[in-house]
């Protein structure tokens, strides 16, 4: 993945450079800021999940391995891990509010092509995963929601996952 | 997230992981597999990988005003990775 540009970024930032940071922020600012309103279903606990998050990469940037991850998954994760701390615990903003991608959004290709193969996904797995991921149920929060045993609910993520990662490389060939 | 070689339990756990779904004490038994096996660290980046999508997929939100700066301020006070530089 050498063509992305946002690497170098993240290079920058591992060496102090605050207008790297900046650009970061201009360019998954966004994207940031509306996983974590989506998870928490607050601005007030997004942003401060943002804010974390991107304290997190400024001091982690130097531990970023280009060979192994990608700028925007790398980015994401982070604010998915500072908004699930403020999501645990917290009451949940509740299943499928405002899940639905919107159509103006900037889409660069990476975002057109996840939210083709969540379309392709079969709407029972894409809830699952939804749950777990953006509402941030845990496997035995969701087998007392769906009424079954958390091996099965184990079974049922791993599935749809490997599904839809069968859908984003298919998009890929 | 197929694991390849993993078995399933194993694999399933990772993706488990991977997702924010486990409980802690799951989650330290994952990070443990994943620090101690590169079979386990590779089908751990991959399911991460994957759900990246679902947070790719979110729709894109304005952040507030204000947000930018702050977390600018805050880099300008902070030493950048731990080794960097």
């Amino acid at each position: 993945m050498g063509s992305d540009p946002h690497e170098a970024l993240v290079g920058r930032c591992a060496a102090g450079d605050v207008a790297a940071l900046a650009a970061l922020y201009d360019a998954f600012g966004a994207a940031a800021f509306g996983l974590a309103r989506r998870m928490t279903g607050n601005a007030g606990r997004a942003e401060a999940a943002v804010e974390a998050a991107f304290a997190d990469v400024w001091r982690e940037a130097g531990a970023f391995d280009p060979a192994r991850e990608r700028v925007s998954a790398w980015m994401l994760a982070r604010v998915h891990r500072r908004a699930l701390d403020a999501v645990r615990g917290a009451p949940r903003p509740g299943p499928g509010s405002g899940a639905e991608p919107a159509a103006g959004a900037a889409a660069g290709d990476e975002r057109e092509a996840a939210r083709t193969a969540l379309a392709r996904l079969e709407p029972e797995e894409r809830r699952v995963l939804e749950l777990a991921y953006l509402d941030g149920y845990t496997m035995a929060e969701l087998a007392t929601l769906l009424g079954e045993p958390a091996e099965a609910v184990r079974l049922r993520l791993q599935t749809a996952l490997a599904n839809l990662r069968g859908l984003l490389v298919g998009a890929h060939a | 997230v197929s694991g390849g070689e993993l078995p399933l339990g194993t694999a399933a756990l990772l993706s488990a992981h991977a997702l924010g779904a486990l409980e802690p004490d799951e989650a330290e038994e994952a990070e443990r597999l994943i620090a101690s096996s590169e079979a386990c660290r590779a089908a751990f980046e991959e399911a991460l990988e994957t759900a990246a999508a679902l947070a790719l997929a979110t729709a894109e939100t304005e952040p507030p005003p204000g947000l930018r700066e702050r977390i600018l301020e805050a880099a300008r006070r902070l030493p950048p990775g731990v080794d960097g530089r």
